[in-house]
């Protein structure tokens, strides 16, 4: 017996379903029970084991201006198509349509767990939006693009379809995911270096396997005029926690952080989880790592104002820049609202 | 310094009435062993197994692994480790044995913060080149009342006499292949590399056991020391104790310094090698960067430099102080890295910030992750024992240990497989976007 085909779902908007251009895209949802505009080529690439069943569309504008409602309405409609596989775009450079794809491919990954695919120019602003919930595929900025970008979509799709496996980012062209993964090379990391080495004295072009990062600059806030009036806090990313975890922090990798009364935390079972360091000199003498004790003593000389009695615990063991950025900004806002004026970072 | 390594292949390790090397294979007697064991204090008795390509062996509580390899010339095997007298090593012959390895675990999983393990069928096998070769496992069983840093001291003793034992085994046949790794001649026309090697970093130790690491001396706070490359290849330097993603072995045959040598002369001229450990203090790092970049320059002269690091953040924050140091001086500086995470980009993710250092070779992420099969038969621990995760082990001398069986189905992260991330550049891998 033939196997039955899978279901695709496509998602476009009001100029690629040709409803008309800039001046109808208020218009709301529409469907179509076949492929239509960039939709026919998928089908036509596809067609040996896969069948457009339904074509989804929407005017951007009515998209940007109900973003949350429009996914809910837009993902009800795939819905009723019981697809396999979704494919939206792709939007090149397209803001709006950007972000209608980036909302639907997210609401379609999540609610329907079946497989998404969506291309865009590496710079549309929606990019970030959906990177991780889906395989954008870099296109060109403009829709004549169209043609090289949907066979690497379709192929994607397919495979995603049959499991099998998706080759790194630039192999196959697509926005990476945030996942870093090994390939074995055909030589050594000491031969890789030695070559590099020769090449960059000999000013042969060579590249980089990894470049020092840009990062964000950070103003640092205005001293304290006068910290006899302040509330201080103490924050660490020493991993000096209850025995219990009670905030599930990792000895590496950790994703979360925890605030803990210093008089329980240390009157009770503590231990060091942070696997970046032998904690042997911290549970030695805990205030070796978070200075309380001297604190204390500048608030009893009356040369400190007050120190909260809680500290903020994170572990900064092979913790990537996403996690300890929203980390960071989770203690700000609790340091924020506890009236916390001032803080000393204490590291490891 | 001039040394000789003269190497036979064997085509099999086998257990024997004796230990000897016959037709191609070698033989090796349990009791000969167990007479080193005897020897130490803390071990009850040793369990030795054989575990070869393609059974379905997982290996844990991996500290080490060892190619069997002795002196020829009059010299001592292991000085400092398991002698108290002390001379250089790098000079006169050395028979060197492939196609087996020695792999040492230690039995009592909670010793260490860092172990390996590794398969000998599978997905990670079919990359690994330990997995590739029969290896003696040896499993020294402590007894109760055991200290951790003389079990760990014995274990690697008993290990190095068991190389020292079956590469003199072999002395029998005469060598397939001899190589002579000097660098005296220097060749100033030719683009001159040097090597500045990372050792240790004591991050990681358990306890403050200081990892006796170098002439079986610990080196905790160094400053840059210059030694002769064969030193290393012939026993100058040897990890003890937790595993740290470099082996004795990968120093035995140190794929920087063995490239440098067969080069030298040819396309590049090798100048030499610096020692360095981790700074835990920016005070150290910066002296010690500085150090380093100015011996390159006055001493070797360098054109370029190759720089690599021990595990951890810490370590790669030192390596990239000194490849910046170097490139302000005109060396041109390559340092192999790796990523210390999985979920996020290269964009992000390299530890090194200093935009001068634009030429890094990344050996991969730490945290690639594996499902392995359940396998038939466990090596280096107790049948129950649990496959540790990286969230667990003694951490801060606190048990944590959630991992699942490791006879079962497990998971592990790269760094975990032993032979499978080299920090001195001995593995293939590179770490790519998804």
């Amino acid at each position: 017996m033939e196997k039955a085909k899978w279901r695709v779902v496509c998602y476009i908007n009001q100029l690629f379903a040709q409803i008309g251009g800039e001046e109808m895209a208020h218009v709301g949802f529409g469907l179509s029970e076949k492929a239509i505009g960039p939709a026919l080529l998928f089908e036509s690439l596809l067609k040996d084991e896969c069948e457009v069943v339904g074509t989804v569309y929407c005017g951007d504008n009515y998209f940007a201006e109900n973003s949350d409602k429009a996914a809910e309405e837009g993902l009800a409609l795939v819905k009723r198509f019981k697809p396999d596989l979704f494919i939206a775009g792709p939007a090149f450079n397209a803001g709006r349509y950007g972000v209608s794809c980036a909302n639907m491919v997210s609401a379609v990954a999540k609610e329907l767990g079946i497989p998404t695919v969506t291309g865009m120019y590496p710079e549309n602003p929606a990019v970030d939006m959906c990177r991780k919930d889906t395989y954008i595929v870099k296109t060109a900025i403009l829709a004549s693009d169209l043609r090289k970008a949907a066979p690497k979509m379709a192929s994607i799709g397919l495979r995603l379809l049959k499991k099998e496996h998706i080759g790194s980012a630039e192999s196959e062209g697509y926005i990476y995911r945030d996942i870093i993964l090994n390939e074995e090379q055909p030589y050594n990391a000491a031969h890789r270096a030695i070559e590099m080495v020769l090449d960059k004295i000999h000013g042969r072009p060579f590249t980089s396997e990894l470049l020092p990062p840009v990062f964000d600059v950070v103003e640092p806030a205005p001293p304290v005029a006068d910290i006899s009036k302040i509330k201080l806090a103490l924050v660490s990313d020493g991993g000096l926690i209850p025995e219990a975890n009670p905030d599930k922090l990792k000895p590496n990798g950790s994703t979360s952080w925890g605030h803990y009364d210093w008089n329980t935390l240390i009157g009770e079972k503590h231990f060091v989880i942070h696997s970046g360091y032998d904690g042997t000199f911290v549970l030695e003498n805990p205030y070796r790592l978070l200075p309380v004790d001297v604190l204390r003593e500048l608030v009893a000389e009356k040369k400190l104002g007050s120190l909260d009695p809680e500290v903020y615990i994170a572990c900064g063991n092979c913790a990537s820049v996403s996690a300890s950025k929203r980390k960071g900004e989770e203690i700000a806002a609790r340091l924020h609202a506890n009236g916390i004026q001032a803080v000393i970072l204490t590291s490891t | 310094m001039k040394l000789q390594v003269d190497t036979i292949r064997v085509s099999d390790l086998q257990f024997g009435e004796k230990t000897e090397y016959r037709d191609g294979v070698l033989y090796v007697s349990k009791e000969d062993i167990l007479v080193f064991a005897s020897q130490e204090s803390c071990f009850d008795t040793l369990k030795i197994d054989i575990a070869r390509p393609g059974e379905s062996v997982r290996i844990i509580n991996v500290v080490d692994v060892v190619q069997p390899r002795c002196k020829v010339s009059d010299n001592i095997d292991w000085p400092g480790v398991l002698t108290e007298e002390c001379e250089i090593t790098g000079s006169g012959i050395t028979r060197a044995v492939e196609g087996v390895g020695i792999t040492l675990c230690q039995n009592n999983t909670y010793w260490s913060r860092k172990w390996g393990s590794y398969d000998m069928s599978g997905e990670c096998a079919a990359i690994n080149p330990y997995a590739k070769m029969p290896q003696l496992v040896i499993e020294p069983m402590l007894k109760e009342s055991s200290d951790f840093r003389e079990y760990r001291e014995g274990v690697r003793r008993i290990g190095f006499k068991t190389s020292v034992m079956l590469a003199r085994a072999t002395l029998v046949a005469e060598p397939e292949h001899q190589e002579i790794f000097d660098n005296e001649r220097q060749y100033p026309e030719l683009p001159s590399i040097a090597y500045s090697y990372q050792i240790y970093s004591k991050q990681y130790d358990t306890q403050n056991y200081r990892e006796p690491m170098l002439y079986g001396n610990a080196v905790p706070d160094t400053f840059p020391l210059i030694m002769q490359p064969t030193e290393i290849l012939d026993g100058a330097i040897s990890p003890c104790g937790g595993f740290r993603c470099v082996t004795t072995y990968e120093i035995q045959n140190h794929p920087v310094i063995v490239e440098l040598m067969r080069r030298h002369g040819k396309d590049l001229n090798f100048a030499g090698v610096i020692i360095t450990v981790t700074s835990v203090e920016a005070k150290h790092r910066i002296l010690v960067s500085k150090m380093a970049a100015n011996l390159l320059k006055e001493v070797f002269k360098a054109d370029g430099l190759i720089v690599t690091k021990g595990v951890g953040g810490a370590s790669t924050l030192c390596v990239g102080s000194i490849a910046s140091e170097a490139e302000k001086l005109g060396i041109r500086a390559v340092p192999i890295i790796q990523i210390l995470n999985g979920k996020s980009n290269l964009g992000v993710e390299c530890l090194i910030s200093e935009p001068n250092v634009d030429s890094i070779v990344c050996s991969g992420t730490y945290y690639h992750n594996f499902t392995l099969p359940p396998v038939e038969t466990l090596l280096g621990g107790p049948i129950d024992a649990l496959y540790l995760s990286g969230d667990d082990g003694v951490i801060g001398g606190h048990t944590i240990a959630t991992g699942d069986p490791a006879i079962g189905q497990v998971r592990s992260t790269y760094m975990k497989q032993v032979g499978l991330l080299s920090q001195v550049g001995y593995s293939y891998g590179k770490a790519v976007d998804y």
